[in-house]
């Protein structure tokens, strides 16, 4: 694996772009012209060449109020189905009350985006602090990878912990210790 | 004589086995990714995670 490595991007050349990759691209082109966003879980370790798949890909986009929640569900609406409700005040509510929605292409069910609005101190360190990744013509907002490595241990599935390894044993000499000591111990969890 | 384990001592034991077998793949998976052209290990993930998608109507 090539790549290049920064706090802020990490580079990515020559890799084959799956259907998942153009599917979050696509999502996240109509995304972020209404709003900011980061992705996390389980599509930061298969982005980077984790063998497995998953049936959703999940994203936090920071609060908004409806009007501007109206535009993005508008736009959204032309190439997407909303699958919990096609309801726009109801998917408004629940993204308010810490709920995800989930977004397929129209007519699937998957994959899909679940996407969440930020309410926790955590993920508003992982939009503000996340990284570029940059791979052929895409561009995506990834989580801090100390942070997912440190976050997907405290969750502890065997799917969960295996991610953390991977991404750990991938990047193990670029990540920024003193941050993935401070997230495991926020966490309490160990590598 | 050794005892006969339960069910569920069973179940438990493929369990542990299971996880370490999993962590052992994750080192020898990302020792070969590591020393892998982009191209070539991208090219076998894409195989897999595609397969696992829905087919796009032609």
């Amino acid at each position: 694996m090539d790549y290049q490595y920064t706090p802020e991007k990490i580079i990515l050349k020559d890799k084959k772009i799956t259907e998942l990759d153009l599917f979050v691209d696509n999502f996240v082109r109509m995304l972020e012209k209404y709003v900011n966003y980061v992705i996390v879980s389980g599509y930061v370790a298969i982005f980077f060449g984790r063998s497995r798949g998953t049936e959703d890909i999940d994203i936090l986009i920071e609060p908004m109020n409806w009007d501007n929640f109206q535009n993005l569900y508008t736009k959204l609406s032309e190439k997407y189905d909303f699958l919990n409700s096609s309801d726009s005040k109801h998917l408004f509510n629940m993204l308010n009350e810490k709920l995800g929605i989930r977004i397929a292409e129209k007519g699937k069910i998957i994959p899909n985006i679940e996407l969440k609005f930020i309410k926790y101190s955590f993920e508003e360190y992982a939009i503000k602090n996340s990284i570029l990744i940059e791979s052929e013509s895409m561009v995506f907002k990834l989580s801090p990878i100390e942070l997912q490595i440190a976050y997907k241990l405290y969750l502890g599935s065997e799917k969960d912990t295996l991610d953390a390894q991977f991404l750990y044993q991938i990047f193990e000499k670029d990540l920024n210790k003193k941050t993935l000591d401070r997230w495991l111990h926020h966490f309490k969890v160990k590598l | 004589m050794k005892k006969k384990m339960t069910l569920l001592e069973e179940a438990e034991e493929r369990k542990e086995i299971n996880k370490r077998q999993n962590r052992e793949f994750i080192d020898m998976y990302v020792e070969w990714i590591k020393k892998t052209p982009n191209n070539e290990w991208s090219d076998q993930q894409k195989k897999l995670i595609d397969s696992m998608l829905p087919k796009k109507k032609k």
